[in-house]
């Protein structure tokens, strides 16, 4: 015996229905007093008479009647309503082909807060937008292709076309919300492309609405929505949607409303203790109560997944902090950055307090690439300059004497054999090599300078940039020196610092140029000067070499997830590997010096270069809307409004459900009218 | 008969010395000038002349008058009074509608057959013959009389009370109404003429028509005492209920209400006044019996309407 269709089975349920409210109106039917009379007849002959005199009467009994015909019809109107419509019986004909597109976005992980008891969340929006899509696959004609994409910052094809409705359903479950947001475009782009040239074209987009449109829908596909979300929706919504109610800026928060996030990370070493460092942990409150929590810091040497990171022994630091509502900054001072990868969670202490939205809870920070630099020191012997060097401890030094310096010869193959990062040129009269940064110390003019060296007394040095990363938090206050140079300035150069000269006048001394590579000339004398002496000098060379290096950067930029991004690579050759979190490693997409792509995985993202050098970046918060404040979960379908073929319901109660509510006030009236009768 | 069908209330001590003591009022009734007893008067052969006839072929020439023969030369027949026992019958309906009365007290048949009771004692007394006959319609037509249940043949004497009390203690309620049918069928057996004591409630749905017509074309004196029970002229509920016709089982839904309730006495009134008016028609008298009220002063109602001794 074959098994019913969808449609025989809504006829058989509205049957079974139909007689189930018969066999309740019989039962409840009103019983009337059974009085005994002798004699019938004389009964007969006074009602004649008083149906006769009063007309009334009969107007009461047409009015009883009508209503129960009135009754009959509003139901019969009800009950048909969404099955007769015309214009649905036609769209039933259409054999669709729909692509369900479910959002698995970050925001689709928020566990909306149902019955507002602390402690107490309901299901992820996903597993609300994946039972609905249940429901609505259930109910899908036979004869209808369905395909699942998995949508967030990049569309996948969970499941393809023509597959048995129990492996969607098996891929279905298998989705999971991801880190990134939703890129709506490229998932309606691809659902256009397995949609061409299928009949019936048809685009469902299960979503909470947290998304972004940046191009309009294809418009030979239908696009309908269900939403689970509290945004409006895109296209058509096909079912009551599942609206949370927004906590709006300023509202009361109702009670258990909680979500705690790290929006940011920072993580800076102590420029004078590269060892220890400064670490600042940005905390967003969604509530409107301020919550005891406790940042759990994690660090770890390789870890690449939260899960790496999240392990007992890596644990590194508890720290107990108030987060009040809104943002707030917190700072762990005397932070050992033994370390370089780090992960940040925070939890609240009490147990009872519910977080909404669990993604947003780990931000995770990375140190800059300690790796030590091969520099090419062309010079004399400078004890000043090679204990600065050394301080720096990230500085491999090959000297050579200037005699021996022959510029041409540094070509690129030269620097990859010797793995030379930068020159440093203490009085040499030789430029530096062709596109290899350096550092030139010039105090006597070069033979080819036009200008003239003003040997100044008592000058003073003053900072002119004071964001460069060069002299950035450095002062040269009361340094003092005997000659200086004025540098001529070249195109492009930037004045770092500069020596008074009196008169309003100022030449400068530290010139730092961008393009076409990095180069800083110094117009001091080293041995001529305390500044040698100070605290400033290994700081400003060891700046310098990170500048130089390309390494300056100590706040190590995130990537967003789910977006394209590209990584600015160092100059290095040859085939680039990258390391996705949790994923085995793959070859690097790289494009002029920039490495290329994208990910929806939380964590630390690794490129490896030839020589086994990594480059990391960590994954950025997921950005997102804030957790809203829903009611308990309601069923997304009636059990007709889910059918495929038929035209999705407008937003709010379905027209039949009209019908009824003037049947049973119609119902309730000629109860009164019957109780009114029975009560006289 | 079966004996636990039998009514004991009418053998009640109680019963029959209130009944005796209604028969010894009777009697001083009787001989306090007003006539004692009830005689039918018949012409035929008594001692008492009673008119002249002409004669016709077939009379007994000894009848003759020859005296006036001989004055008018005419020839007239002499015709006496002949005198006969009274014969009473009680026609009582047992039909299912007698069966309903006030709640704790007694039915319409139960107050009949006291009334039927007390009578035929008096009648028993007075050396009256008397029948009791039980009436309703039963399955078929010809149970319009219960013959199993009444002494067709009268009785006479005193000594016969017992057997009068027999026949109306095996009255049960039972069947319709049907009066017209019922008194015709009573007229087939051609009983003696006399005094017919209709004890109904009239619930016929053909009506009363022309039966006791019937009776005095037949030489019949009706006498109807029509039971009924006030009580049911006053709704005790209102509302929606549901009418049971205690005789036929028809349902009839309605919706009482005091204005309905009047329409209702009103109606009663008519169907009553219908009774009367058509005993009067027949020079009969007829009394209405409220089933609250004692038999006792039933009886004593129907001596002083002189229709029973008179």
């Amino acid at each position: 015996m074959s098994a019913w269709s969808a449609e025989q089975q809504a006829w058989a349920w509205l049957a079974l229905m139909v007689l189930g409210a018969l066999a309740l109106l019989y039962l409840i039917r009103p019983r009337r007093r059974r009085v005994e009379v002798p004699f019938g007849g004389l009964w007969r002959q006074v009602l004649l008479q008083s149906q006769a005199q009063y007309f009334g009467k009969k107007w009461q009994r047409l009015w009883s009647f009508l209503v129960v015909a009135v009754l009959a019809g509003l139901l019969l109107a009800a009950l048909a309503e969404p099955l007769f419509r015309p214009e649905q019986a036609a769209a039933r004909k259409i054999r669709w082909s729909t692509v369900i597109a479910l959002d698995r976005s970050a925001s689709m992980a928020t566990r909306d807060l149902a019955a507002l008891q602390p402690g107490q969340l309901a299901s992820s929006r996903l597993a609300h937008a994946q039972k609905a899509i249940r429901e609505l696959v259930a109910l899908a004609p036979p004869d209808e292709d369905l395909l699942l994409l998995a949508a967030s910052g990049q569309a996948l094809v969970a499941s393809g076309w023509g597959a048995e409705r129990a492996n969607l359903i098996q891929a279905l479950d298998q989705v999971e919300a991801s880190h990134g947001g939703l890129d709506l475009a490229h998932t309606l782009d691809l659902a256009g492309q397995v949609l061409q040239g299928r009949p019936g074209p048809r685009v469902v987009l299960v979503s909470d609405g947290g998304i972004s449109l940046s191009s309009p829908a294809t418009p030979a596909v239908v696009l309908q929505e269900i939403r689970v979300g509290k945004a409006a929706p895109l296209g058509q919504a096909l079912a009551r949607p599942i609206s949370p109610t927004a906590l709006e800026p300023g509202d009361q928060a109702p009670a258990g409303l909680a979500n705690l996030a790290v929006e940011l990370v920072h993580l800076r070493p102590l420029a004078h203790d590269p060892q220890r460092g400064l670490l600042t942990v940005q905390v967003r409150n969604d509530g409107q109560a301020p919550v005891a929590a406790r940042l759990v810091i994690t660090a770890a040497e390789g870890a690449r997944t939260l899960a790496d990171l999240g392990r007992d022994r890596a644990l590194q630091r508890l720290v107990e902090i108030r987060a009040d509502p809104g943002i707030s900054q917190h700072h762990v001072d005397d932070f050992q950055l033994t370390q370089p990868r780090l992960a940040v969670r925070i939890e609240a202490i009490d147990p009872a307090v519910a977080d909404a939205a669990p993604w947003d809870d780990v931000g995770l920070a990375v140190l800059a690439e300690v790796r030590r630099l091969k520099v090419l020191l062309v010079g004399k012997p400078n004890q000043y300059l090679d204990a600065a060097l050394a301080v720096s401890g990230r500085a491999e030094v090959v000297a050579i004497d200037p005699a021996d310096y022959r510029p041409e010869a540094w070509s690129a193959a030269q620097r990859g054999r010797h793995q030379v990062d930068l020159v440093v040129l203490d009085q040499a009269r030789q430029p530096p090599p062709p596109g290899m940064p350096s550092l030139s110390l010039e105090v006597a003019p070069p033979a080819d300078s036009t200008e003239v060296a003003q040997l100044l007394s008592g000058p003073e040095l003053l900072v002119r940039a004071g964001d460069h990363p060069v002299v950035r938090n450095l002062s040269f206050q009361d340094t003092n020196f005997d000659q200086v140079r004025w540098l001529p300035l070249r195109p492009g150069d930037q004045v770092l610092v500069a020596a008074t000269l009196g008169g309003g006048r100022s030449a400068p001394v530290l010139v730092a140029q961008e393009q076409p590579v990095r180069s800083l000339r110094l117009g001091i004398d080293l041995l001529e000067t305390d500044l040698t002496a100070r605290y400033a000098w290994p700081i400003l060379v060891a700046n310098a070499l990170a500048w130089l290096a390309g390494q300056e950067e100590p706040l190590v930029p995130v990537l967003e997830l789910g977006r394209p991004w590209a990584v600015a690579a160092p100059q290095r050759g040859g085939q680039w590997q990258y390391l996705e979190p949790g994923q085995p490693p793959r070859p690097a997409r790289i494009s002029a010096g920039v490495l290329l792509g994208s990910s929806e995985v939380l964590g630390m993202h690794v490129w490896r270069d030839p020589l086994g050098r990594e480059l990391v970046r960590p994954s950025a918060v997921p950005v997102t809307e804030k957790p809203a404040v829903a009611g308990p979960p309601r069923p997304v379908f009636a059990a007709r409004e889910a059918a495929l073929g038929a035209e999705p319901e407008a937003l709010g109660w379905p027209r039949w459900t009209r019908w009824l509510a003037a049947a049973l006030v119609l119902l309730a009236a000629e109860w009164l009218l019957y109780l009114r009768r029975r009560l006289a | 008969m079966a004996k636990e069908q039998l009514r004991h209330d009418l053998f009640d001590p109680a019963f029959l010395g209130r009944v005796e003591q209604l028969a010894l009022l009777a009697r001083r009734m009787a001989t306090s000038g007003a006539q004692a007893h009830r005689r039918a008067k018949k012409v035929g052969s008594g001692v008492e002349f009673a008119e002249h006839r002409d004669y016709s072929l077939g009379d007994d020439p000894a009848q003759i008058d020859w005296a006036l023969f001989a004055r008018s030369d005419q020839l007239q027949i002499r015709e006496f009074e002949e005198e006969e026992d009274l014969s009473v019958y009680f026609l009582v309906d047992h039909s299912q509608s007698m069966a309903v009365g006030p709640e704790g007290m007694a039915s319409l048949l139960d107050r009949a057959l006291q009334v039927a009771a007390a009578l035929s004692y008096i009648s028993l007394s007075n050396l009256d013959r008397v029948a009791v006959v039980p009436f309703a319609q039963g399955s078929g037509a010809r149970a319009a009389l219960n013959l199993e249940a009444a002494p067709m043949r009268p009785v006479r004497g005193r000594g016969q009370f017992l057997r009068v009390l027999m026949a109306l203690s095996a009255v049960q309620p039972a069947g319709k109404t049907a009066i017209h049918a019922a008194i015709g069928e009573f007229l087939r057996y051609q009983p003696r003429p006399g005094l017919a004591v209709v004890l109904s409630d009239f619930y016929d749905p053909e009506g009363l028509g022309d039966a006791l017509k019937q009776l005095a074309y037949r030489g019949f004196e009706p006498m109807v005492l029509h039971l009924c029970d006030q009580q049911l002229l006053e709704a005790s509920v209102y509302g929606d209920v549901a009418l049971v016709d205690s005789e036929t089982g028809e349902l009839r839904e309605l919706t009482l209400t005091p204005a309905l309730m009047k329409l209702y006495q009103k109606a009663f009134g008519e169907f009553s006044a219908g009774i009367e008016k058509a005993a009067r028609e027949v020079g009969a008298r007829c009394l209405r019996v409220d089933v609250s009220v004692p038999f006792d002063e039933v009886v004593l109602r129907i001596f002083r309407s002189g229709g029973f001794l008179g």
